[in-house]
């Protein structure tokens, strides 16, 4: 019991981490939409906050009343996420690879079977969201290929990690224990996405020092 | 492959090839047109909004007018390019 409690703890401790990670993303981007107008900070700043808001909501479905009450803070802080990821897909232009489509296909269609109905909702949406990150990682590459960008590696390496996260919290039922490493995974998905503020604070610095 | 350019971008890469006409004493409406890539209408309005907003200067000269960056254009250019750098770094364009 006492393990059962200490394990909720750090979990909540890992996700609460990932909020404050997530929101700053979102507070930068709307620092660039303020300064600049542009609606692509807008969507990329909606969207870090909805994936804050969204992990939040998970982080308190453990404290909510056992069963179905779970069930539903789960299902709806993971929609509130999913919808993050869908506003960062929105964000970029290219199209996707069909063979992305098929693979997340088998990843959806594979941990639903022996679940019940509301754990595989929830399930269900995780996989919309992991779809939603391979879309964007796929979009990303692309965009590296065309721009020879290399800051745009480290957003690479960093939605890599977050959906690796996010795929092995997909089949935590099956590795028990092992939930607040899949959290720490994606966690460190979000710092790595967090670097590229580095260049508006190298900026500050140059205009202080100027 | 056609590239949708948003309003932002046409704006920093008018400011940009203002920029680049300001060692010889200002920009030509000429060059502008070549550099920034846009039709003259456009081109006319939109040099009229950043004058009224304080980021160009307009010099009067014989034949036409010249285009200057003024200090909060540059400014603002350079914020503008901090924050682009910022967005290509998630694989997006302003």
């Amino acid at each position: 019991m006492a393990d059962l409690l200490s394990s909720v703890l750090v979990g909540s401790v890992i996700q609460a981490a990932e909020v404050v990670v997530a929101a700053a993303i979102g507070s930068v981007a709307l620092k660039g939409y303020k300064a600049t107008g542009s609606p692509t900070f807008l969507r990329l700043s909606v969207s870090f906050v909805l994936v804050a808001a969204g992990i939040l909501i998970q982080g308190a479905a453990p404290y909510a009343s056992e069963g179905f009450a779970e069930s539903v803070v789960m299902i709806l802080g993971s929609a509130v996420e999913a919808v993050g990821y869908f506003a960062l897909a929105l964000s970029h232009f290219f199209t996707v690879r069909q063979a992305i489509t098929a693979v997340t296909g088998i990843l959806v269609l594979a941990p639903q079977a022996s679940e019940p109905a509301l754990a595989s909702l929830d399930i269900m949406v995780k996989a919309v969201s992991l779809y939603l990150l391979l879309y964007v990682s796929a979009e990303t590459l692309i965009f590296f290929f065309e721009y020879k960008r290399r800051s745009t590696i480290i957003s690479i390496i960093g939605l890599l990690l977050l959906t690796a996260g996010l795929l092995l919290k997909l089949f935590s039922t099956m590795f028990t224990g092992y939930a607040n490493f899949f959290d720490l995974i994606k966690l460190a998905g979000l710092v790595v996405l967090l670097s590229p503020a580095g260049i508006l604070l190298r900026r500050r610095k140059a205009v202080t020092t100027s | 492959m056609t590239t949708y350019r948003s309003q932002v971008r046409v704006i920093a890469d008018l400011l940009r090839a203002v920029r680049e006409g300001d060692d010889e004493g200002g920009a030509k409406v000429s060059v502008l047109l070549r550099k920034a890539n846009m039709s003259y209408s456009r081109m006319t309005e939109l040099t009229e909004q950043l004058v009224e907003k304080g980021l160009l200067i307009k010099v009067p000269v014989e034949r036409g007018s010249l285009y200057r960056l003024s200090d909060k254009g540059r400014e603002f250019l350079s914020s503008m390019e901090t924050f682009e750098r910022f967005a290509e770094a998630y694989g997006l364009r302003l």
